[in-house]
């Protein structure tokens, strides 16, 4: 069941109404109807996985509890690595095996053998990575002593299965969910108000952004030796707005339905396309799973506190490793060592944490040298893009190739009538962007705009975002791109 | 909870008024380039206004066609009348079986046709049909059943379009709408349905392999269509008008789709029968004149033989 369908929006008021109105007495009965309902939505997928779902929440359960209980570190690190070796063995299997063949053979073959290795039609469970990185950090905190585990598996399922997140994150940690879900929750007004606003910003980012860009980025990087530079550049630039929407557009109606039900997310997303570097974009891109790694995997490693080769050796696993997790593809990798290396003069000067603060804050406009290095930021990034894009490394090269071989300062739709029509998409990115730009210092882009207006005017902006929805979302529709991480 | 409930009530009802008028103003002021999710377009290079209007007042012809541009730019009544037969042509844009259906139900009793051509261009078989509905619902009167057609496509577009032109009907704004009869592009509407042109196709060479994919939505109303025919004892023939030679060969499952319509009626495929050159063409998919006068000798010939042997009957 898709955010953006017409049984989510179905789905979602049913919900709303027995969670508030029938089951509003009992907090065990509203965990135990959230609990179903997530379940629900995730078989609507493939109702085969739920039961690999339900594995893995009871295995961590149940771990969690071993460990916390046993009293000897041999036994806890025991039940410890049970429950990352099969969490991350069931990983690997439906996520990297055949890639992991693939590379096994095309390696081999180096070498003059030629292997027959045979790869599997598995189809990837949605959200694998995402419930089992959740699942995960639970277990992790448990046996860091950061938290006790819960003996309540209802309380604990419904923290790993919450429907909001259980696709494509955030991907939340035991210490800020579960006592969310282990508390009574009480009905408020202005948060439920700023929820349905931070869906409908997520809508516009999906169905309006999102969407009509794929469109044409699609059109563009599926053909992409037929056009000219300019046009691969404007590949190159849309899809940087479709991921953005896409990603974006999901957490804020993750963050925005979670909020109907009384619970509040981990922000996943800090406008990002306002960093002034590299450092500050990983601060503010999918904040979830960069906090994440940083917790789980960069400290652990040492962090920065061996000096600066540490520093640099353990930048560069977090980011391999994070692209990894995007995809079993070599371009993920390629595109996480290339953030890696973006990362680094800021890493060895020490000037990563330089930026901590809203870009230009308090006033409309940044400075010139805050806008070079915005600009600066965002090139980068979009150049990194076109490896988390293309098919293979190969056509990731070829296509930067081709941007400056193939008439880079000519108009890209002269030479592309069946572009033309992307002009749209420039149009409606701009105003976009402008509003985000407006509203960087708050959690989303409209949380308060608005907010002083008369109500009319008010609900005209909110209006006007919902025509704005019906006149321009893409008739196409695409599934969210995290949906296959 | 009961302020949250009664204000999101309140703003619903807003919201609908709002994007209501805010949809008038848009279809009315803004260019049909910029609002893709209302493709309301009154009047077209198809001539749908013209064509349906002449359809609303005519009774009786001796020949029906149905089908896609390929219908409407395929059969010129002009050589149809020479021999004495009135032609009523009501095909339209990217016209799919749905859309058949719902015209044939609307028209065939007022037209009451001694034969009718169905016309097929395979490609649209995969299409959703959206366009075609949304070219109907600009330029015909509403009714029941379009609302019926708009709703079985499932697709905002349709149901921007039926609100908007809703809207423009209940107050006449169509009244005095006057149909270009010659486009810039040199087309002109001939009364009984036909478009004329006499622009010559000139091939790019660049051919890509195609290949035609019939959804079983289509397939089901494309025998509807056939049902009705047949139960009203109308003797009809499939037609696939030619297209050009080159672009015909690169189409991988030709003989799949045409075993599937000769199982359906008498089946002509003109693309294995004439082979035209590309100056009877006006694009990569229609005839021009020059190819229509060709290819309507031959249906010509096949619909007087057709006739009399339904008149023999009779």
């Amino acid at each position: 069941m898709l955010f953006n369908s017409l049984a989510f929006l179905i789905f979602l008021p049913i919900v709303f109404i027995l969670y508030w109105f029938v089951f509003n007495k009992s907090l065990k009965w509203q965990n135990v109807l959230l609990m179903i309902a997530s379940y629900y939505f995730y078989s609507c997928w493939d109702w085969r996985f739920v039961f690999l779902l339900a594995f893995s929440t009871f295995l961590d359960f149940y771990t969690g509890l071993k460990i916390y209980r046993s009293e000897n570190q041999k036994a806890r690190k025991f039940w410890l690595i049970l429950s990352v070796g099969t969490n991350l063995g069931f990983l690997g299997f439906f996520k990297y095996y055949n890639f992991f063949a693939d590379s096994f053979a095309d390696f081999v073959s180096l070498f003059g053998f030629k292997p027959s290795i045979t790869t599997l039609q598995i189809i990837l469970p949605v959200g694998i990575s995402f419930y089992t990185f959740h699942g995960l950090s639970y277990v992790f905190d448990i046996y860091n002593r950061r938290i006790e585990p819960t003996t309540n598996w209802i309380q604990y399922t419904l923290f790993v299965c919450f429907f909001p997140l259980l696709v494509a994150g955030p991907i939340e940690r035991a210490t800020h969910l579960l006592p969310q879900v282990e508390r009574e929750r009480q009905f408020r007004y202005t948060q439920a108000v700023s929820g349905l606003r931070q869906i409908l910003w997520g809508f516009v980012k999906k169905v309006v952004i999102a969407d009509n860009c794929a469109e044409y980025a699609n059109m563009i990087f599926n053909n992409s030796s037929a056009y000219s530079g300019s046009t691969l550049v404007l590949g190159a630039l849309l899809f940087t707005f479709q991921i953005y929407g896409d990603f974006s557009g999901y957490s804020d109606i993750a963050l925005g339905v979670a909020r109907l039900f009384g619970f509040e997310l981990l922000k996943n997303f800090n406008f990002p396309y306002f960093s002034r570097d590299i450092a500050e974009f990983w601060r503010r891109w999918h904040i979830s799973l960069s906090s994440w790694f940083k917790d789980y995997l960069y400290i652990p490693l040492g962090g920065s506190r061996g000096g600066i080769w540490m520093s640099i050796r353990n930048t560069f696993i977090i980011f391999l490793v994070s692209g990894f997790w995007h995809g079993a593809n070599w371009t993920f990798i390629v595109w996480g060592g290339l953030n890696a290396l973006f990362i680094m003069p800021s890493i060895i000067f020490k000037t990563n944490r330089r930026n901590l603060g809203v870009i230009a804050e308090g006033r409309l406009f940044p400075s010139f040298r805050e806008l070079l290095q915005m600009i600066i930021t965002f090139s980068l990034t979009v150049f990194a893009w076109i490896f988390f894009r293309a098919a293979s490394v190969k056509h990731a090269f070829e296509y930067i190739g081709s941007i400056f071989s193939q008439n880079l300062f000519k108009l890209p739709f002269t030479h592309a009538p069946e572009l033309r029509a992307s002009k749209i998409c420039l149009i409606l990115i701009i105003p976009f962007m402008i509003i985000e730009w407006i509203g960087r210092e708050n959690n989303f882009a409209i949380e308060k705009l608005g907010l002083s207006w008369p109500k009319m005017l008010r609900w005209s902006l909110y209006s006007l975002l919902i025509f704005i929805i019906i006149m321009y979302m893409n008739t196409g529709g695409t599934e969210f791109i995290y949906f296959q991480f | 909870m009961k302020r949250f409930l009664f204000s999101l009530f309140l703003y619903i009802c807003y919201t609908t008024v709002f994007c209501l008028v805010a949809m008038i103003v848009t279809g009315s002021y803004v260019p049909r380039r910029y609002r893709p999710n209302l493709p309301f377009s009154l009047g077209s290079d198809g001539f749908s206004y013209s064509r349906f209007k002449q359809a609303d007042t005519i009774r009786n012809a001796d020949i029906l066609i149905l089908g896609s541009s390929h219908a409407y730019r395929g059969y010129d009544p002009r050589i149809f009348l020479k021999s004495g037969l009135k032609v009523m042509n009501l095909g339209s844009s990217a016209q799919t079986p749905i859309q058949t259906e719902y015209l044939i139900n609307r028209y065939l009793n007022k037209i009451n046709p001694k034969f009718v051509i169905v016309d097929v261009y395979p490609k649209l078989f995969g299409l959703d049909g959206v366009e075609s509905t949304t070219d109907l619902l600009s330029n015909i009167s509403l009714d029941k059943e379009i609302i019926d057609l708009v709703d079985r496509s499932k697709d905002i577009r349709t149901y921007n379009t039926l609100i908007y032109s809703w809207y423009r009907k209940m107050f006449d704004l169509n009244n005095g709408f006057k149909e270009k009869k010659v486009t810039k592009d040199g087309n002109r509407y001939i009364p009984g349905g036909y478009v004329e042109s006499n622009n010559v196709y000139k091939s790019d060479g660049i051919r890509k392999p195609d290949r035609y994919e019939i959804t079983p939505k289509q397939i089901k109303a494309f025998k509807n269509v056939i049902a009705i025919l047949k139960k009203r004892n109308i003797d009809f023939v499939i037609m696939q008008a030619p297209i050009p030679r080159e672009k015909y060969k690169m189409v991988a499952d030709a003989d799949k789709v045409d075993s599937i319509f000769s199982r359906l009626g008498e089946y002509h495929n003109m693309n294995e029968v004439l082979s035209l050159p590309d100056s009877c063409f006006f694009d990569e998919s229609h005839l021009n004149q020059k190819g229509v006068d060709k290819y309507n000798a031959y249906v010509l010939d096949l619909i007087k033989v057709k006739l009399a042997t339904t008149a023999e009957k009779k």
